[in-house]
């Protein structure tokens, strides 16, 4: 289970950054859906099935939200969520959006020592294959691809769904 | 002095405030002066081979054009050149360079001219 109004001790960022970050992805899911709603999907190709808490927003606190920013910030929150929760990666660091695609946050797999860089895309209905193959084109262009490993997530929020890709090897073909 | 950890959590935090205003405003410009600052400061402790290093070199750098301080991005740019970039980085790095000194040609061109005016101090 994920709860979006506890992102802040999940994703071990400050308030200021990571509040903004969950508020608009319940914005975003609350466009269709109420809190408890299950997230469905692949992480690294296994089967993911979470359910999605949040408190319910006022009508005033979604009045004067942008939408490709609910969207893009929202999927921002859930996919670091799942990185963190199902993947046991870590937040390292926010990359500027002006110094490249395919690169918008460093994490850390503890496990291996190794850095992620993590592309993250957002769409309200579009498909998610496709969306999906456009981010790991972009991971694997992205100018630290050499020295990190480049992973990317997208998050469908019609009816919630997600899929998070990570670079394993040149052997393997894009999804 | 910030470790590595709390300058990645306040250069976390610098970026997403600083994208979230008005793009080349006063306050926005302000706002990636702090981002370049830590980013610099991320780059003085992290070597250039590791990944994390290299986003800090860049990353100073466009923070610094994002600020509008376009020669602080050119030194910056000069300096982190000669430091072990991979391939990508590097490439990425030196289109910054190129980009930073096109936009200080673009200000000059537009910049009002000014004649030089010579004087002399006495001593009263």
């Amino acid at each position: 289970m994920i709860d979006l109004d506890t992102l802040p001790g999940l994703l071990g960022l400050p308030e200021d950054s990571a509040t903004p970050l969950g508020h608009r992805a319940a914005i975003a899911l609350e466009r269709r859906h109420r809190p408890g709603v299950h997230l469905t999907g692949t992480v690294q190709e296994a089967a993911v099935d979470e359910e999605i808490r949040w408190r319910a927003r006022t009508l005033g606190a979604v009045a004067y939200e942008d939408i490709n920013r609910v969207t893009e910030e929202g999927a921002e929150a859930i996919g670091l969520a799942l990185a963190c929760s199902r993947c046991s990666w870590r937040v390292e660091r926010r990359l500027q959006a002006r110094l490249a695609e395919g690169a918008d946050w460093l994490m850390l797999d503890p496990s291996t020592g190794s850095t992620m860089v993590l592309e993250i895309g957002g769409t309200d209905e579009q498909d998610l294959t496709a969306l999906l193959a456009r981010k790991v084109s972009q991971a694997r262009r992205s100018p630290f691809a050499e020295r990190g490993t480049p992973a990317a997530c997208v998050v469908r929020f019609l009816e919630p769904s997600v899929k998070l890709w990570v670079d394993d090897g040149p052997r393997r073909a894009e999804p | 002095m910030m470790g590595l950890d709390e300058l990645n959590r306040s250069v976390t935090s610098a970026i997403l405030r600083a994208e979230s205003l008005v793009p080349g405003s006063w306050e926005a410009e302000r706002a990636f002066r702090d981002v370049a600052d830590l980013e610099e400061e991320i780059a003085s402790i992290v070597g250039a081979r590791a990944v994390e290093g290299e986003v800090a070199r860049l990353g100073a750098v466009t923070a610094a054009m994002s600020a509008g301080d376009l020669l602080r991005a050119v030194q910056l740019a000069e300096r982190y050149l000669i430091d072990a970039l991979s391939d990508g980085a590097r490439a990425k790095l030196r289109d910054l360079h190129v980009e930073a000194e096109a936009e200080i040609r673009r200000a000059a061109v537009g910049a009002p001219e000014v004649d030089p005016v010579p004087f002399t101090l006495r001593a009263a």
